[in-house]
């Protein structure tokens, strides 16, 4: 097949920015249980998330590290409190993932949830989106500062931004992290495959 | 620096319907920052060095073979994290400019459009990656306003390069394609003829702040009075 200059000039591009890309991937995948072995040492791994130190504030308004969720197994998204187009859908993924779990499964994991908006959700914000969710004790919702919002989510991989109707635009991502924090799954989209998370998680 | 005046401005992701948006004057790095730069930064701050940097905030290829005794001072810094790179402009009482106000200035006037600039914009991309090793500031492009190197030398950092693939679009369409909302699939340009901006788009939503590559380097920004 002959292709146009317009058409080789793009498969061209293409290739460029697709080379460009493969060689920025250079980190090595994680063994899930290297982690142990730290975690018993009393430090964290250098790629766990609670590498961040930066203060966030839960549903009850207590200060909170996230270091401070180590120890057990986090299912973490991030969200808003004030968003009716998908948010809703991640917390009731969630919830359905926390009810597929053995019942050792639901006692070694937490359920975080992150907000984007650090204007909005304040805890009492917080608090009327896990009414209204009807979210169990094993969430924890969080509010920050912005600076810490885009570092933690910079870290997971999750995309997001501010739009002029005050709205967020933001990745639908669910991630695993460890007791550790360090990230052992992640699932883009909704439709979180239960199996997948349940057999990462310790029976 | 350069100080860039405010003015409005119509980004690449930016639906017909949406207004322009606002950018407020600000002041940019005329270069991109140097091994030099970034070596007296490590020496002041040695949480920075290679060894004492956690994986989650740069990858094993942070600083890997950068010379970070350098002998001149106009190699391009690259190899550096996003997380290392905000870390640098905060220590210099800056900041990284956000994307809008880096596209706007690589845009202005569209200067990168003229057929000769996009000529050399484009064979840039189409360089292999080795050749951007060493790279020599000022061996780039000048834009009208006076800042170097915006193109043609290397990828560059901005403060929200994850806000890139995401834009209202996606939701506002149809209620099927609001569950794929995620990642890569929802990118829609209002001029998808500007082949080296969609590039850039692409680039950055490919990233996480922990990554580094030997193209991916970064300039500073700084709210003006």
């Amino acid at each position: 097949m002959i292709l146009t200059k317009y058409a080789r000039g793009w498969l061209r591009l293409s290739i460029a920015i697709f080379l460009a890309v493969i060689s920025l991937y250079c980190g090595k995948p994680k063994d899930p249980h290297a982690d142990h072995a730290a975690m018993a040492a009393g430090q964290v791994s250098g790629a766990s998330l609670y590498q961040f130190h930066d203060k966030f504030t839960d549903q009850n308004g207590k200060e909170l590290m996230l270091h401070e969720l180590s120890g057990k197994y986090v299912v973490v998204a991030m969200f808003y409190a004030t968003c009716t187009a998908i948010c809703p859908r991640i917390a009731a993924e969630m919830l359905r993932l926390e009810k597929n779990l053995s019942a050792s499964q639901r006692a070694r994991t937490r359920f975080v949830m992150i907000s984007l908006d650090h204007e909005r959700d304040n805890p009492a914000a917080l608090r009327k989106f896990i009414d209204k969710m009807r979210l169990t004790d094993s969430f924890t919702l969080l509010s920050g500062k912005s600076e810490s919002i885009r570092e933690v989510a910079a870290a997971l991989g999750i995309n997001y931004k501010k739009l002029d109707n005050g709205e967020y635009s933001h990745s639908s991502l669910f991630t695993l992290l460890s007791p550790g924090g360090e990230i052992i799954l992640q699932h883009a989209g909704l439709s979180v495959s239960v199996e997948n998370f349940k057999a990462k998680i310790e029976p | 620096m350069v100080l860039i005046p405010s003015n409005s401005f119509r980004p690449f992701d930016l639906k017909k319907e949406q207004k322009p948006v606002f950018i407020k004057k600000f002041l940019i790095d005329t270069y991109p920052i140097s091994t030099a730069d970034f070596a007296a930064f490590i020496a002041k701050h040695p949480q920075w060095k290679k060894e004492n940097v956690p994986a989650i905030k740069a990858d094993t290829g942070y600083l890997k073979n950068v010379d970070l005794s350098p002998r001149q001072n106009n190699i391009v810094m690259t190899q550096v994290s996003w997380y290392a790179a905000r870390a640098y402009c905060a220590a210099e009482g800056k900041r990284l400019p956000t994307l809008y106000e880096w596209e706007y200035v690589a845009t202005f006037n569209k200067w990168d459009a003229r057929p000769q600039t996009n000529e050399r914009i484009l064979s840039w991309f189409g360089k292999p990656n080795a050749m951007h090793e060493g790279a020599l500031i000022g061996s780039g492009l000048v834009s009208p306003q006076g800042v170097h190197d915006l193109h043609g030398l290397i990828w560059e950092w901005v403060d929200d390069f994850n806000s890139s693939t995401v834009t209202g679009d996606s939701r506002a369409d149809t209620d099927s394609e609001s569950n794929l909302f995620c990642g890569a699939t929802t990118l829609s340009g209002s001029d998808l003829r500007n082949y080296a901006t969609y590039m850039r788009y692409g680039m950055r939503s490919s990233l996480k702040g922990n990554y580094t590559g030997h193209n991916l380097g970064f300039r500073c920004a700084k709210e003006a009075k």
